[in-house]
């Protein structure tokens, strides 16, 4: 039980504080910024985590882990009770709307309350409105609605549709009917890029369902969300047992949970766990530098309150206190920023952003994490200090003058050169010195590596080697798969001033195979059903003729429009198969194929190589597949397709925007061009590189601060002596070359430990991510440019700041700051010894 | 059985005490608590306290009465011998006698004197005697000890130098202080063969300095923290009148004003004895 | 019982030659004396007031203030010993520079979590003469003023000593009496003990009793 005497303990704390406002600026200065960083650092990976999660599921407009069909009362409440199941519920397939402007009908689904919240919501944005509950409400989303040709909709707005019903229910005839529905909600549903239907289905009210008969279990289909996403394939499986279903109704799995995980993230993952530490370490340095500063020249302060009888205990109370309450501004400050800047910066984040666009992660997780890894930064820092206040000797204190103590005697002489004397002060304050120059050296370091990875991403040749061709015309899906281009068509294009060549291409054929019995078996187990499906795209002979001449054995063009030989796409079989994919699929492999969804026509063929088609599509399974390539000849010639329906064109030199302009007034669909692509790397590359500027700056600020704050004390502490020196004869002129000694001796350590140090952690990093990144950087390009901008910037500040303080401090007489003690305000008079 | 300590139990206790100090403490409760035992215990202790208090004070009482009737008893014995002694120094001695009546007449005096000293130091220490300081001129102080002790120096041929100030109000008690400060100046006078006593006033922030130099012998080193003690005399001192005991009354008297003394000497060249007195 | 009372007390210090700031020292004080230590510079002084008042752990001897040895305690305990018992006055910086001359004053008393008795209070700030500064900041004042105040701050707490180290050592002469007288006069008005340490013969004589040390053993005067 103690004594009530926190109150006089507050009061010292505060005055303390007042006393000290240069050092309260820089304390919060640097904790502002560790704390701004830490937390928009916490920020960046959260968010990369959730559009992580969420990107599969903003593509498909419904979140969802894994669906079944239709299940009775009873086994909705089982499934519920589930442990591993979070939400469970169900929708009704109630018929097929036929809205203005679309040449298809869409499916019509039934939301309620629970649905559209736990599936929907997540993954819509701007909604207005609310649930359709009447019979004649819908829902529809905006691109329902720019696609219908309206420009302005409201909700309550009339919304004529035609519609069928009853087709699902067995025994029925499906009936036709037209109405006029009422506008309940309009959402966005995010940007899709997957080619198949692009819009979302109409939602529509249980009883409008139940008007027309859907709800009904074979209408159903129940949609559940676990509680573990990455558990998602072992919980469906349970799911599966632990309700005894019979194969009917299997529990499927949503497509993208059963991809392997994405690796790619996990090296920004790593790069900011290595930025948080660097903040909380650099953070750490000042503050801990500073604080002691602080505590050496209030010595006189918290010793004499000890002497009258404040305990060791009290005074760490105060040093904490301090802290304490600077800690609290500088985090309230930096995470209001850092508040600011993710709303600012994150969506513009090409690294975080998913195809769907980015999620911002607002998790009090990461405001939480802000605070706690900031605050340990900084009471590790308060700690030191104030064990060292604690532990202060009334005698010490009282005997204090202000000079620094030297302990040990000096090892070398200085025969008065400047810069060895320069070099033996560094020593004087050795534990702090270094922290500075660790805490430089850290900024320079993460500065260096920030610019090489940007500068050795070579957009250019990124961008000419991350796609064949400058310009592809993506095909159109239709009701029975993609639609082909007519002849007139090609010939346009190909006719367009400016066109090089045009590649032709077919896409989006499947095939069905057997395949490895290992293959199946393991495919059985995790997936629930063996790979059988096989795609294929065809090219033209043109194309193949250029893809042979970068192969290391062509391959011979007759036999591959005989069909006999067959490529396969590498990366992306790779990427479906893994490294079994050269296991099972070596050249020389005989395939048995059969070729069409319906046609199933049988092709014997074999593997002659692989190459890596880079066009800009792809499809999207769950099963793995293998891809290959075959000829378009050989593919006409058993009429496995029809015609071409994708197109590669490249343009020539400079004629881009006209071919582009152009082709845009021929044709409406999805035309991805090198040239945006260019522009998104290029995009990346400029983030990374203001993002990488911006945080080593503020890394390397901190590091300064640490270095003006240790530089403007220590001379402070030495105005006796420099003063002594003067009057011994040591000119003023000398007196500044030592002084710039020093200062250059902090910056000549920095630049030449990051110079080698610093590069091979550069380096080291830079190797690391380009293993693991699927963007290309052909070469290590060391941005000499920038770092020699920076290191001037350290040289400069080094190199003034000593200047600077000299200039103030001998402002006064010398006779004046001979007798001069480390000056209370008020009384600095002549001290003498006992 | 162990309790563990109740805030509420430690922070009456510690009530209770401040009460004591100040002089407020009442017992409140009568039962069979800790609490109550320990006040009743506390006002037990503070009764004993307060009786024994009360015996010391009784016991003054006794002195004083004591002191009132020495002196009142002594007077009349002390009168006569006075009487006698000046009577049978008329009566027509011999040289030797007269020596012998000389010799009796001095100690009389000295034992007069000693019992005047001592009552009026006993009166002071015991508190009968009240000193009231009151503000007033410095000034008029020194004129009034110094216009005390001019017969005595012009005997000795001595002169008492008065520097004058500007007005200086400090707090004294007019009857008390004139006599301090007199004894003082009778010190000076007594030590010092020839030359003078010089009397000088320095005004301080917080006290007003009256400093009597004299040109005596001076005080060895030694000594000079004993100048102030009771019965103390120089051991060179031992043949002139005094029984040592006027500076220990001066101090005392300062000392009830607020004030104090002090003192300085070179040996051979001569002294300085220093009144402090708080300055209004 | 002595109030204070040191026994064989020694400080040696050892950087390279050995330095016998304080050697063997036996020193009384009883309860409201006022006793002067006087020394030349290096005599040990300083070093023996530090040891007195327990800001500094002897090499040998032991200190007993009011019968309790200092230095037998930690570090803790003796500072909150010294809060309640020990009162200091340094030549210089004796004011918390960040808090008011009342708030300096009441500091000791406010660390023990008590309620300051301000009859007491304002009676030792009339005395001293700084009732007019008492919310004045302690750059604001002169340093014979701020001696004063430190003084005030010692006798608040009602310590059973006092120890005052060259108060006057920074002060011009008149300063310096004002402040000695101050501080024999309130130590005989509240009946408090004080120990003086001073190379100043003159003021040394002030007190009741005055002690010689030289080479850190006392060499004159009465130890008792």
């Amino acid at each position: 039980m103690k004594v009530a005497n926190k109150g006089i303990i507050r009061k010292l704390t505060m005055r303390i504080i007042g006393a000290n406002k240069w050092r309260n600026f820089f304390i919060v200065a640097a904790i502002t910024l560790t704390a701004f960083m830490i937390t928009f650092m916490f920020s960046v990976g959260a968010s990369l985590y959730e559009t992580v999660q969420k990107t599969p599921f903003l593509m498909q407009g419904d979140y969802s882990h894994a669906y079944l069909s239709g299940q009775s009362e009873e086994n909705m409440e089982a499934i519920r009770s589930l442990g591993y199941v979070r939400y469970g519920t169900y929708t009704y397939r109630a018929g097929t709307g036929y809205l203005a402007g679309f040449e298809d009908g869409l499916e019509m689904i039934t939301v309620n309350e629970d649905s559209w919240r736990h599936h929907h919501i997540p993954v819509f944005t701007d909604i207005i409105g609310s649930v359709a509950k009447d019979t004649s409400e819908i829902m529809l989303s905006r691109a329902h609605l720019k696609q219908m040709g309206i420009e302005q909709p409201f909700v309550g707005m009339e919304i004529p549709m035609a519609f069928d019903v009853g087709e699902y229910a067995a025994g029925t005839i499906s009936e036709h009917h037209s109405e006029t529905f009422i506008l309940a909600a309009i959402y966005t549903e995010s940007v899709r890029l997957r080619p198949g239907n692009p819009f979302t289905p109409i939602f529509v009210s249980e009883s409008f369902a139940e008007r027309y008969g859907h709800m009904n279990i074979k209408n159903m289909e129940v949609r559940v969300i676990f509680t573990n996403q990455s558990r998602a394939v072992e919980y469906a499986r349970r799911l599966a047992q632990d309700m005894n279903l019979d194969d009917d109704s299997e529990v499927n799995v949503h497509v993208s949970l059963s991809h392997q995980a994405d690796t790619g993230s996990s090296t920004i993952y790593a790069a900011i766990a290595i930025l948080i530490a660097s903040f909380m370490t650099v953070g750490f340095m000042l503050i801990y530098n500073v604080m002691n500063i602080s505590i050496t020249r209030d010595v006189r302060f918290y010793g004499l309150l000890k002497t009258i009888g404040t305990t060791p205990r009290q005074l760490r109370r105060i040093v904490n206190g301090q802290v304490l309450l600077m800690y609290t501004v500088g985090l309230f400050i930096g995470l209001a920023a850092a508040v600011l800047t993710t709303l600012v910066i994150i969506p513009s984040l090409t690294l975080v952003k998913g195809p769907a666009g980015a999620v911002i992660s607002f998790s009090p997780l990461i405001y939480l994490g802000g605070a706690v890894f900031t605050l340990i930064a900084v009471y590790l820092g308060a700690w030191t200090a104030a064990r060292k206040a604690a532990r202060i000797s009334p005698v010490e204190a009282a005997e204090y003058t202000g000079d620094q103590k030297i302990n040990k005697k000096p090892r070398f002489s200085v025969n008065g050169k400047p810069a060895l004397m320069a070099w033996r002060n560094l020593f004087r304050e050795r534990k702090r010195a270094l922290i500075v120059l660790l805490s430089l050296f850290i900024g320079s370091t993460v500065f260096i590596t920030f610019m090489s990875i940007a500068n050795s991403m070579d957009t250019e040749g990124l961008v000419a080697d991350s796609f064949d061709h400058d310009i592809c015309i993506a095909p159109e899906w239709g009701d029975s798969g993609l639609i082909d281009f007519d002849r007139d068509f090609i010939e346009e294009i190909t006719n367009l001033t400016g066109v090089r060549e045009v590649r032709e291409l077919t896409f989006g054929l499947t095939a069905f195979m057997d395949y490895p019995q290992e293959m199946a078996e393991a495919d059985i187990e995790t997936l629930g059903h063996p790979p059988e499906v096989v795609f294929i795209t065809g090219i033209g002979s043109d194309y193949f003729a250029e893809i042979n001449k970068t192969m290391k054995d062509p391959a011979d063009l007759a036999a591959f429009e005989r069909g006999e030989i067959v490529l396969v796409d590498e990366a992306k079989s790779l990427s479906s198969l893994g490294s079994s994919l050269y296991d099972h699929f070596p050249v020389g492999t005989k395939l048995y194929l059969e070729v069409g969804d319906e046609s199933h026509i049988p092709v014997n063929t074999q593997i002659d190589g692989y190459h890596n088609i880079r066009i800009p599509f792809g499809i999207i399974t769950s099963s793995r597949c293998l891809r290959l390539i075959m000829s378009n000849t050989f593919l006409e010639s058993i009429a496995a397709v029809s015609g071409i329906n994708f197109l590669c064109v490249n343009v020539e030199e400079g004629m881009y925007e006209q071919v582009y302009a152009a082709m845009s007034d021929l044709v409406d669909v999805d035309i991805l061009t090198m040239f945006e692509a260019r522009r998104k790397v290029e995009e990346n590359r400029m983030t990374l590189l203001v993002l990488g500027v911006s945080i080593s700056s503020v890394l390397a600020l901190v590091g300064l601060f640490n270095f003006i704050s240790l530089i403007s004390v220590g001379l402070m502490a030495r105005k006796r002596e420099f003063a002594a020196l003067e009057s011994m004869g040591m000119g003023k002129g000398q007196m500044r070359l030592m002084l710039r000694w020093e200062g250059m001796i902090y910056w000549i350590v920095t630049i030449a430990a990051s110079v080698t140090a610093g590069t091979a952690i550069a380096y080291g990093l830079f190797r690391l991510v380009a293993n693991q990144s699927p963007i290309e950087f052909p070469q290590f390009n060391y941005p000499l440019a920038p770092v020699a901008i920076f290191f001037c910037f350290i040289v400069l500040i080094c190199t003034v700041t000593p200047e600077i303080c000299y200039r103030n401090m001998s402002k006064r007489p010398l006779a004046e700051r001979l007798r001069e003690t480390e000056s209370i305000p008020g009384v600095s008079r002549l001290r003498v010894h006992m | 059985m162990i309790f563990w300590p109740d805030k509420k139990l430690l922070q009456q206790l510690d009530k209770m005490i401040d009460e004591a100090i100040a002089g407020t403490f009442h017992t409140e409760t009568y039962d069979e608590s800790l609490l109550s035992k320990i006040e009743s215990k506390m006002l037990k202790f503070l009764e004993q306290s307060r009786l024994r208090q009360e015996q010391i004070e009784g016991e003054r009482g006794h002195v004083r009465s004591l002191i009132g009737d020495i002196s009142h008893q002594t007077k009349t014995p002390l009168a006569n011998m006075a009487l006698y002694t000046q009577l049978l120094a008329e009566q027509g001695l011999t040289d030797e006698q007269a020596k012998l009546a000389d010799q009796i007449a001095i100690s009389t005096d000295k034992l007069n004197f000693l019992i005047q000293a001592l009552v009026k130091t006993s009166r002071l220490e015991s508190g009968v005697i009240k000193i009231e300081p009151k503000p007033g001129d410095v000034q008029v102080l020194i004129a009034a000890a110094v216009a005390d002790c001019e017969s005595l120096a012009a005997a000795k041929g001595i002169t008492i130098h008065v520097h004058h100030t500007s007005l200086l109000t400090a707090m004294y008690d007019e009857r008390w202080c004139t006599e301090a400060l007199f004894n003082i100046l009778e010190n000076a006078v007594k030590y010092t063969e020839n030359g003078c006593v010089i009397v000088t006033t320095t005004e301080y922030e917080m006290f007003v300095g009256i400093d009597v130099t004299d040109t005596g012998r001076g005080i060895c080193e030694d000594d000079l923290p004993k100048v102030f003690k009771r019965f103390w005399r120089a051991e060179e001192s031992a043949d002139k009148p005094g029984v040592g005991i006027g500076l220990f009354l001066a101090c005392e008297i300062i000392t009830a004003c607020g004030g104090y003394l002090k003192v300085s000497s070179r040996l051979g060249k001569g002294s300085t004895i220093s009144v402090f007195l708080t300055k209004v | 019982m002595s109030v204070l009372k040191t026994s064989n007390l020694k400080k040696h210090y050892h950087t390279g030659a050995v330095v016998k700031a304080v050697d063997g020292i036996d020193f009384e004080v009883e309860s409201g004396e006022f006793v002067s230590i006087v020394g030349s510079s290096g005599s040990g002084k300083s070093t023996l007031l530090h040891l007195l008042g327990g800001l500094d752990r002897p090499t040998d001897g032991t200190v007993e203030i009011n019968g309790n040895l200092i230095y037998a305690m930690k570090d803790e305990e003796l500072t909150i010993f010294r809060r309640r018992n020990i009162g200091f006055v340094f030549q210089s910086y004796n004011l918390i520079p960040v808090l008011s001359v009342e708030e300096n004053i009441l500091l000791p008393i406010q660390l023990d979590g008590n309620k300051p008795d301000m009859v007491f209070v304002d009676r030792i700030i009339e005395t001293l003469g700084i009732a007019d500064k008492r919310l004045s900041m302690p750059n604001q004042l002169s340093g014979g003023q701020q001696q004063r105040v430190a003084i005030a701050r010692a006798l608040a707490s009602k310590p059973m000593i006092i120890l005052a180290d060259e108060p006057t050592g920074n002060l011009d002469s008149k300063s310096g009496m004002d402040v000695i007288g101050l501080l024999k006069v309130s130590g005989e008005k509240f009946g408090q003990t004080i120990v003086l340490i001073t190379h100043n013969t003159e003021i040394a004589q002030m007190a009741d009793r005055t002690v010689r040390i030289e080479d850190g053993r006392i060499v004159g005067g009465a130890s008792k």
